[in-house]
């Protein structure tokens, strides 16, 4: 199996390489130090060398009768650690390797979901009993928008939706931090409920689906009954 | 040891391809020629005696005899005869056959293209000549066979003589019996991807001597020396055998990435590796004739920082001079000895 997957990324490799790369620079490789200022990758002579390779260094010879008969080192000219570990090819299991993974994550993860221990089969059962808490709070929002619930407040700020474009909130920090000062912040301002035609238009789509079920008096289970007209749909 | 000369300059970079090198010393007119392939186009350089002038030419991969193609060409050697020196290419659709300074293209063989296109990729690789009992070109085909040509001393009446079936994976290079010496019985070994190496006996009729088995790596680069089989693997060992009863002589953990090309020098046995890993390593081989144990030790490593090594060959028999392509390199480096 190792062989054949070798072969053919080899071969992939082969065939997509045949071009040149015409030095292109590329900006997260350049901060990372995989890429040179000249577009040259690096290619370093210390770390762990691929699974299926030894550390260079070791000459065995044999005679002709399949004995070990000398043994001798030579300096590799690097600083070389052990192999890597196979990477898994089930549908879940440690990559070892970052081929594949996002390279723009801040944390990079190589573990994909493990499900097959004790521990993470739990979380996965509790996962899928409990709904998805946001899915709730996002419909009585589009209900909100839609102009058919009144606005409760809650004690402390509102419970509104923020937008990270970023995967999670360490990233948009970070991201934060490194963004250069000399730009200056721009705020938009999208009000979505004072919009009078499109409330309009909302209304008359809204009153489109008014058509069985009893609307219940409770603002907050507004949702709820989006959520089960969807379902009905 | 060695020491850095003045790279020669190449229209395009070298491909990322096993072997991308050839090399062709003219010692009577002071001469070197180089091949670098780049896609569908052979770079050759021939470089004077003293480094100062050089003249360039491009060949480009063919589609039936005249018309260029875009095809990519996997490989290009100068095979030597004792009549003649032909330079061999062959790509995804054919080969094709040059005079030595690629003037004239004298023969042209059409791979056998499947109608319906398989998942599989068609090309020729691997170019070797066979001198005994003949003179014969061979070169391999990603089916795993072995087109064997028969060459006449002058001329273009090249016809194709035997197809040798026993690989079943793509063949990846065919080196042929370098020591000057007769007593050697194996004139030609093939490997292919799957590492599996075949000796064989040349003539009117091949004749297989020896399979070598895979150890679970692909072999991108084999030679043979003085009955020694030397085999350049992916997992970035180098394995000696002896080329008729196939025994180990001797493993080497050389590279730490995949090995892309090999060279013998013949006069002297020294071995000249490169890989993926940026380093080209000079190794040392020696027979000893009474207990028949070859040793082998390393002599020399020389770094191109940052550099993917495609193409690795001595300029000349004894292996005082080698040069080296990278992949994305548009040049051809050289060393010389000290």
């Amino acid at each position: 199996m190792c062989l054949f997957w070798r072969l053919t990324l080899q071969t992939d490799r082969h065939c997509r390489s045949l071009g040149c790369l015409e030095s292109r620079k590329v900006s997260i490789f350049l901060k990372d130090k995989v890429q040179n200022s000249n577009g040259r990758f690096v290619l370093p002579t210390s770390g762990p060398v691929p699974y299926g390779t030894q550390i260079p260094g070791l000459i065995r010879m044999f005679n002709c009768n399949g004995d070990e008969v000398k043994k001798s080192e030579f300096p590799n000219g690097g600083n070389y650690t052990s192999p890597l570990q196979e990477g898994s090819f089930d549908l879940y299991g440690g990559r070892v390797l970052k081929l594949g993974t996002n390279m723009y994550s801040v944390s990079r993860p190589v573990e994909t979901h493990m499900s097959g221990t004790s521990k993470s089969s739990a979380s996965h059962a509790k996962e899928n009993a409990a709904p998805n808490p946001l899915a709730k709070e996002e419909l009585n929002l589009l209900a909100r928008l839609m102009g058919h619930l009144e606005v409760k407040k809650t004690t402390g700020s509102e419970s509104g939706f923020r937008v990270n474009l970023f995967s999670t909130d360490e990233e948009e920090e970070e991201a934060a931090i490194l963004r250069p000062s000399e730009f200056s912040y721009q705020f938009i301002n999208i009000q979505a409920t004072q919009d009078q035609q499109s409330n309009e238009e909302l209304a008359r789509i809204m009153g489109e689906f008014k058509e069985e079920d009893s609307v219940s008096q409770s603002p907050c289970s507004k949702g709820d009954d989006l959520l089960a007209m969807m379902d009905g749909l | 040891m060695y020491r850095r000369e003045k790279s020669i300059q190449i229209k395009s970079s070298a491909s990322a391809l096993y072997n991308n090198l050839s090399v062709l010393p003219i010692a009577e007119k002071c001469l070197t020629y180089f091949t670098v392939v780049h896609c569908n186009v052979v770079n050759m350089v021939s470089a004077s005696g003293d480094g100062l002038n050089f003249s360039h030419r491009q060949l480009q991969s063919k589609e039936g005899s005249i018309a260029a193609s875009s095809s990519l060409i996997i490989q290009a050697s100068w095979c030597v005869l004792p009549s003649r020196v032909l330079l061999v290419l062959t790509s995804q659709k054919g080969i094709q056959m040059y005079e030595s300074d690629g003037s004239i293209m004298v023969y042209w063989h059409a791979l056998d293209i499947p109608e319906t296109p398989s998942d599989e990729a068609v090309f020729a690789r691997g170019i070797a000549a066979a001198t005994t009992l003949g003179h014969y070109i061979c070169v391999g085909t990603s089916s795993g066979s072995v087109l064997v040509f028969k060459i006449p001393d002058k001329g273009a009446n090249i016809i194709l003589s035997e197809v040798l079936e026993e690989h079943w994976d793509p063949i990846t290079d065919i080196a042929t019996e370098t020591s000057s010496s007769k007593e050697y019985i194996a004139d030609i070994v093939s490997a292919d991807d799957s590492g599996l190496l075949c000796i064989w006996k040349a003539g009117k009729d091949f004749k297989l001597l020896k399979k070598i088995p895979a150890y679970g790596c692909s072999c991108s680069s084999v030679k043979l020396w003085c009955g020694i089989v030397i085999a350049g693997y992916g997992s970035g060992q180098i394995r000696l055998y002896d080329a008729l009863s196939g025994v180990v002589h001797a493993e080497v953990n050389a590279h730490a990435r995949w090995i892309y090309a090999l060279d013998i020098a013949p006069d002297s046995g020294k071995l000249l590796s490169g890989a993926e890993d940026s380093l080209v390593r000079i190794w040392k081989l020696s027979k000893s004739p009474e207990s028949h144990t070859v040793e082998i030790e390393h002599q020399h490593t020389e770094c191109v920082t940052d550099v993917q090594i495609c193409g690795a060959k001595f300029c000349d028999p004894e292996g005082s001079a080698f040069a080296v392509t990278g992949y994305d390199l548009s040049e051809i480096i050289r060393y010389t000895v000290v």
